[in-house]
């Protein structure tokens, strides 16, 4: 059951709701697993560090699924991007986390992509195959399939930045009306 | 005594039969140390009233009996569920009158739970007792009850419901009368400091430590001491220098206050004369930041030194090599420097663009051009921030200058014949 991430947005604020709620304070362990997985796929590391930090001892022992996904956590908070894909693709997950944790490695790749576009000018393949934790031969299809060129001589790649997103343009007339609110709130004060 | 007890609560229940609510409040307050001294029999009177018709009495005596509680499993699990019950259902018109024995029960209640090592029951309780107190004003009203979900979401480690109630900002605070002292407003600045520091929003965290060490006040408070030292390391965190005091802060502040923060005023200075400095003065007062509870903070000075000192290079250099780029900031090999040039253009802190080929990295200036749509939504949610905080401000205006006392300072001593007799106007306040 691949969710969107809107879906998993709402799903964790579902969660999070069950944990408040949980007659004696502890959830059942499946809603940590899942509100763990889901923070890690928002990038949001603080929360997910608080929540492995507040998990009583016990239910840590109990369940060895939560020490494995912090293990991702954890290399994710020190920033150590090649050891993220190690990780991610060393452990077999269980059934509540293993779609979430198919959807981060997508989208960590994704986000690490576009920083190596924002971020360089020329990386070596070897980076860029460790960064996206992928093999050579895969790393370069991706990088091609972008348009970023290989120099062959020194085995470098030239990315190129992602084209900005397309802005939204809202209507005139609520523009307009933004606006004049704007100027005679400022002229109020003459 | 238990007969005392007895005609105690007769007595309220008859008043608040007769909706005197204001009496009744003020019944309690004085019997305070009846219901203290008959904690025995206190679930017996809880038995007798019902909280959505007898708030004012329940409210009370649910105080005395949380302070008189024993943190035992049951016992918590009990009290729980009556002050969960009590704050969903009391009623809101005779809540406005005994609004700080509400938030002193609510205080005794998470102190309850703390101590009982369960702190993350309450936060939903909390939150709807804020709710409850800002019944008749907006989110924007301080109430005694927001330092306490601050306090719990600390005490439990979950901190989302702090920080999305210290993102509403705060612009008028509830009278002491109605539960909000001195100590209140310093410690929701103080915890909702830590908030933002724990999870990393450092500006909003200074912003709401300096407000704590700027508050008025004639004599020295831990809370504002322990701010102080916060205060510092964030502001160095920040942009690796402390500014002066606001010049609204009391002069407690750098008389009494500042001598006791010796080990963390040395720190500046260690901190601006590079990496070795830095590092030796915490490895030597390491155990003092341990005591205090800073050390965790204290340690992440080390990295914002580095990335400081690679800003500063992006103001001076137009390229610069990355193994020039680790001599200059003292990291020990390219490669670190490259690590944190990765970062930081991650975050958004610098623009630069890293050439591997050539060993180089181009700083570049900031992208933005102000000219997309997210600019103008952006200038649309500060405007409309500016408008209300000013619509408020014409408000408190508007009830100071109805306010007798302040006409009366400002006219001088006058004959009392001369005094604008105290209005309907009044009761605005």
């Amino acid at each position: 059951m691949a969710l969107s991430l809107a879906e998993y947005n709402e799903l964790a604020a579902t969660l999070e709701s069950q944990e408040l709620d949980a007659p004696n304070g502890v959830p059942p362990d499946a809603v940590y697993e899942k509100l763990l997985a889901i923070y890690l796929l928002q990038n949001d590391v603080m929360s997910a560090k608080f929540l492995w930090k507040r998990i009583p001892a016990s239910v840590k022992q109990r369940c060895p699924e939560l020490e494995r996904l912090w293990g991702v956590g954890r290399v994710l908070f020190t920033r150590d991007r090649a050891a993220v894909f190690v990780v991610l693709n060393s452990t077999q997950w269980g059934p509540n986390v293993a779609p979430i944790m198919a959807a981060l490695i997508e989208s960590y790749r994704e986000r690490t992509l576009e920083l190596i576009a924002s971020a360089y000018t020329s990386i070596g393949l070897d980076d860029v195959s460790k960064l996206l934790g992928q093999e050579r031969e895969a790393a370069l299809q991706k990088t091609q399939a972008l348009g970023w060129d290989l120099d062959a001589a020194t085995q470098m790649v030239m990315p190129k930045a992602f084209p900005k997103e397309k802005v939204h343009h809202m209507p005139s007339e609520k523009q307009l009306e933004r606006l004049t609110e704007y100027i005679s709130f400022l002229e109020k004060g003459l | 005594m238990a007969t005392a007890l007895e005609h105690l609560v007769s007595e309220v229940t008859s008043l608040i039969g007769q909706s005197k609510y204001g009496d009744a409040a003020k019944h309690l307050q004085k019997s305070r140390d009846i219901l203290s001294k008959n904690s025995g029999h206190l679930d017996t009177v809880l038995a007798t009233l019902q909280p959505q018709i007898h708030t004012i009495a329940v409210a009370a005596v649910l105080r005395a009996r949380l302070a008189a509680a024993v943190p035992t499993d049951s016992a918590i699990d009990t009290l729980h569920a009556t002050v969960a019950e009590f704050v969903a259902v009391c009623d809101p018109e005779q809540l406005i009158h005994v609004q700080d024995a509400m938030c002193e029960m609510l205080e005794e209640y998470c102190r309850l739970l703390v101590t009982g090592g369960c702190p993350m029951r309450g936060i939903e309780v909390i939150n709807s007792a804020i709710l409850r107190l800002q019944a008749h004003n907006s989110s924007h009203h301080l109430t005694g009850a927001h330092p306490l979900l601050l306090y719990l979401c600390l005490a439990s480690q979950c901190l989302k419901p702090a920080v999305a109630l210290l993102d509403q900002q705060i612009m008028d605070v509830a009278k002491e009368s109605e539960g909000v002292t001195v100590k209140q407003f310093l410690l929701y600045h103080y915890y909702g400091g830590m908030v933002y520091t724990a999870v990393k929003r450092y500006g909003r965290a200074h912003h709401f430590f300096k407000i704590c060490i700027s508050t008025p006040a004639l004599a020295v408070s831990h809370i504002m001491m322990e701010a102080y030292k916060k205060y510092i390391i964030v502001s160095l965190l920040i942009d690796g220098k402390v500014g002066k005091l606001p010049k609204c802060a009391s002069m407690v502040v750098p008389r009494f206050i500042r001598p006791l923060c010796q080990v963390y005023l040395d720190l500046i200075q260690a901190f601006q004369s590079g990496p070795e400095s830095l590092s030796q003065y915490i490895l030597q007062h390491a155990p003092t930041f341990t005591r205090e509870g800073n050390y965790g903070l204290v340690k992440q000075l080390t990295s914002a030194q580095f990335k400081q000192c690679i800003q500063k290079l992006t103001r001076t250099f137009l390229t610069l090599s990355l193994a020039d780029v680790a001599l200059r900031v003292k990291l020990q090999l390219p490669k670190l420097a490259q690590q944190y040039l990765l970062n930081m253009i991650e975050d958004g802190e610098i623009h630069a663009s890293i050439n591997q080929k050539d060993g180089m990295v181009v700083f570049k200036d900031n992208p933005e051009q102000y000219n997309a749509s997210d600019t103008l939504d952006l200038l649309h949610e500060r405007m409309e921030r500016v408008m209300e905080m000013e619509k408020r401000l014409v408000e408190m205006e508007e009830a100071i200058q109805k306010n007798p006392s302040y006409i009366h300072k400002l006219m001088g001593p006058v004959d009392e014949d001369m005094l604008p007799q105290p209005t309907a106007s009044t009761s605005a306040m």
